[in-house]
């Protein structure tokens, strides 16, 4: 027989997969146009911090997990630092997820609209993207983790080819670009690097790079639904180290090779397929790619429905009784995650748009965990002594 | 209809002639017991459905020739009972003999083709087994038919049926229930499984199910279907039904339960999954690597089937951009003249097919084929000549239509069928785009459908490992661990909102 399914509890397979799945989605889409713009060719030093980072962060989740087995992190947030307080840092750490969703739109949102519907109004994809991952996320954590389950297939082909193809073709990101748009994607390249980035925005841009690796962040959602909490330090570990490799793997190595803002173009599937296609129509493996990339990029955004309904599972804790069916909070969180998306769209640069989004997911992802494992620590050195 | 039986056969009659509203086909027969030496007895059966040879030879010739040893002449006072059993015991020749005492009983047996005796003076009856009409022959399984493997299908006699498991299954586990559903039909349902295989709790969970329906009637199986399914408005079949006896048999060994419904040909599976509606039952019978071979085909028609019309819709109107500058060309040359848009001729011809598919269904199979091939060939080429559609949409629609009529599971083909057409639609609003949502839109839905607890897209999702030997790779038999594909879920989802049951 195979894995015993019971009604929501996920194994603890199923549990670091959802975990890789959603944060190399996450990764994939949002490091290429934060984190790297803002470090440059030395980017890739930017997982291996996620990673030492997502290890503590993940290492403290675990402890907490099997210390409250069968509780989220939004139940014993308050037994660890009182109900007021413990509430506000739940409710931070729930929009944060929540908020994760209108960012990683935004990223999908421009590609689409760049690569494949020019002349689509962006506000239209971003509905139907968050209409789906709504969809997604309001069928729960069970059916959300066999859809990555399955998804998860075309990711490793995809990668593999992202590795291999650097190797065995002489490509550069220059050929990976329709010819009618190199010298326009020439000048665009020069102009986003010279356009300065105000301190703050890099520092928030950063920390919302990391937090797209960190296990922790679902983790702290998803502990209640694992079969076996003693198993919430094989999945933090895992669910923090997979993704990475994988991220590592994909985007990591075009950049080391590459370099940026060049690698860019090569971490843009959609880019480097259609001017292969164009370019290049009798490499047979570059036209397996074209098809093996568009499916991974769209899973990407699939797995934004993780991160939403973690949030929508954080909030449902916090703010509504335990009958509430998930999909009420989701589609109840839906306006105003549209509402993010169409500002984002609608402004230009920082503080603008994109800031809420990255400062729920600094503070609530980063600080407040790690505020509560402290004094979560300090109060047991306390008992003891 | 509770009333009890009347000690007077003119009591008995009257009241059967005026439930029955005097029907033709209502006999009834008066006779003395005992060469005329016992009390005046009659017996009813309906006509057509009891076979004449049994009245004649073993039930009327004994009752009315033949003495009863012990007490002849008139019925003395004592037990009701003892009397009825008297009379089963050295009279009648049959297997089967039942003293009722109510006319419900008695109704109930009759319709089923039973002959009920009634004894003058006595309080009861005997309900005698006579069943027996015409029915079908054993025939070829038309909507399953195969290359290799076994020839007969079911037909509509429920105890013919279960027969044909149990020849294959012939096993002390081998149960069979059986339960009368529909207030009016009292169609009997049967419910076969093999005890120490299948789940007790998915058992009793169909077996509440089946009890508690209320309904006037149960025509076929697929009335029960409806029933079955959690998500009652689910066009992918979540029950599978199957008219060959062989795959049922070999669904007892895995573990599931299989219904039978009288006056049905087709038997009910379940627990099911979409993997194992696109096996098909040859596929056990060949060598391992052909029937892996089947499989992968039967993949790639379901694949070209489903995708084809949308990716011409997405590659003609949306996104011209990505395909290879030759094949772009050709593509345009071919639908030029055409004044419709790439989405219009897709319907069209979707459309077309449906109806051919639809009509040959309904005409004589003479006849069908015909009207099928002059549908398909005279009204496409003219339609191409006449500028409507383009010939490049000939080939995607004959391809999408044989890859889709691949799929064994005809109800699954359907769903499918019905599915594609969101894929189509939304290729046309947004391309690679729309396509990529459509099909991400129903593995959301599929992943959240459940069958009696077991996941729909298993073993894919969840991952099944130990499942995949039996899934698009068929293992050799040696290698086929028959407890690794049993369907046996520990805890079936009571939740339909959430997964169906």
């Amino acid at each position: 027989m195979g894995m015993d399914v019971k009604p929501l509890r996920i194994s603890t397979g199923q549990t670091i997969l959802l975990l890789s799945m959603a944060n190399m989605g996450a990764a994939q889409l949002y490091i290429p146009s934060l984190s790297y713009e803002a470090l440059g060719r030395s980017g890739w030093l930017l997982p291996l911090a996620a990673i030492a980072i997502a290890a503590l962060g993940g290492k403290a989740f675990a402890r907490l997990g099997r210390q409250y087995p069968g509780r989220s992190y939004f139940d014993y947030s308050t037994a660890i630092v009182g109900m007021p307080a413990g509430r506000l840092a739940a409710l931070f750490m729930a929009v944060a997820m929540v908020a994760f969703v209108p960012a990683v739109t935004k990223v999908f949102t421009a590609l689409v609209s760049a690569e494949l519907l020019p002349r689509t109004p962006p506000a239209i994809i971003s509905v139907i993207v968050l209409l789906i991952s709504a969809f997604a996320a309001q069928h729960g954590v069970e059916a959300l983790t066999r859809l990555t389950q399955i998804f998860s297939l075309a990711v490793l082909p995809m990668i593999i080819l992202l590795m291999i193809m650097p190797l065995l073709l002489p490509l550069e990101p220059g050929h990976l670009i329709p010819v009618s748009l190199v010298e326009d994607w020439r000048v665009s390249a020069s102009a986003t690097s010279s356009v300065p980035i105000m301190p703050f925005q890099t520092w928030i841009a950063l920390a919302a790079g990391l937090m797209s690796f960190p296990g922790f962040t679902l983790m702290a959602v998803l502990a209640p639904f694992l079969d076996e909490p003693r198993n919430t330090g094989k999945v933090a570990f895992w669910g923090t180290l997979l993704p990475a490799i994988l991220v590592i793997l994909s985007v990591v190595y075009p950049v080391m090779i590459f370099g940026w803002p060049e690698a860019a173009t090569y971490a843009r599937p959609f880019w480097e397929v259609l001017s292969v296609v164009q370019l290049a129509p009798s490499i047979p493996i570059q036209r397996l790619a074209y098809f093996l990339t568009i499916a991974t990029r769209f899973v990407s955004y699939i797995t934004l429905a993780a991160y939403w309904f973690a949030g929508a599972a954080g909030l449902k804790a916090i703010l509504l009784p335990k009958a509430t069916p998930y999909s009420k909070i989701v589609w109840g969180t839906a306006p105003l995650i549209l509402a993010v998306v169409i500002l984002q769209q609608s402004t230009v640069g920082f503080p603008a748009g994109i800031a809420f989004s990255h400062i729920g997911l600094a503070v609530g992802g980063l600080l407040i965990p790690a505020t509560l494992l402290w004094i979560a620590m300090v109060r047991r050195k306390g008992r003891r002594s | 209809m509770g009333q009890a039986v009347f000690d007077s056969l003119d009591a008995n009659f009257a009241f059967l002639e005026e439930a029955l509203g005097h029907s033709f086909d209502a006999k009834f027969r008066r006779f003395v017991l005992s060469r005329s030496k016992g009390p005046p007895a009659g017996i009813m059966f309906i006509d057509g459905l009891t076979n004449e040879e049994i009245l004649h030879r073993d039930i009327l010739r004994p009752l009315m020739l033949d003495e009863l040893p012990l007490r002849a002449g008139p019925l003395p006072e004592e037990p009701i009972a003892e009397i009825a059993a008297e009379i089963a015991a050295h009279l009648l020749l049959v297997a089967e003999v039942e003293i009722v005492t109510t006319f419900n009983a008695i109704l109930d047996g009759v319709f089923s083709g039973d002959t009920v005796l009634f004894v003058d003076g006595v309080a009861t009856a005997l309900l005698i087994n006579t069943k027996g009409w015409a029915s079908r022959s054993i025939e070829n399984p038309d909507s399953e038919s195969d290359i290799r493997g076994p020839r007969d299908a079911f037909n509509e006699d429920l105890l013919t049926n279960v027969t044909r498991l149990r020849r294959r299954v012939k096993d002390a586990a081998f149960h069979c229930e059986t339960l009368a559903i529909g207030a009016r039909t009292r169609t009997q349902v049967a419910l076969v499984f093999l005890k120490d295989r299948v789940n007790p709790k998915v058992l009793q969970q169909v077996q509440d199910i089946l009890k508690n329906i209320d309904i006037d009637g149960v025509i076929d199986s697929g009335y029960l279907q409806e029933f079955l399914q959690g998500r009652r408005w689910s066009i992918f079949p979540l029950v599978q039904s199957t008219e060959r006896p062989d795959r049922a048999s070999a669904a007892l060994l895995e573990g599931r339960i299989v219904i039978i419904v009288d006056n049905s040909p087709f038997a009910l599976v379940l627990p099911a999954v979409l993997a194992s509606m696109f096996q098909a039952a040859g596929d056990y019978y060949h060598p391992s690597p052909i029937g892996t071979f089947l499989r992968i085909i039967r993949v790639i028609g379901w694949m070209l089937g489903m995708f084809l019309p949308g990716l011409y819709v997405a590659l003609s109107s949306v996104n011209p951009e990505v395909m290879p500058p030759a094949l772009a060309i050709a593509l345009a040359a071919s639908r030029e003249g055409v004044p419709y848009p790439a989405i219009f001729e897709v319907l069209v011809m979707d459309i077309a097919i449906e109806l051919l598919a639809e009509a040959s269904t309904r005409l004589p199979s003479l006849i069908g084929g015909a009207a099928t091939l002059v549908g398909g060939l005279i009204i496409g080429s003219a339609a191409v000549e006449a500028n409507i559609i383009s010939s490049t949409m000939i080939i995607v629609v004959a391809i999408t239509a044989i890859g889709l009529f691949t799929i064994p599971s005809y109800e699954l083909g359907l769903a499918w069928r019905i599915a594609k057409y969101l894929i189509t639609i939304s290729a046309a609003f947004f391309g690679i785009f729309g396509i990529a949502n459509a099909f991400i839109l129903l593995v959301i839905y599929l992943s959240s459908l459940q069958s009696f607890g077991q996941p729909y897209l298993s073993p894919v999702g969840p991952y099944r490992p130990g499942d995949y030997e039996d899934f698009i790779l068929r293992a050799p038999w040696w290698k086929l661990n028959p407890t690794s594909r049993t369907f046996d879920t520990e805890q079936p989802h009571e939740d339909s909102d959430k997964g169906g049951r």
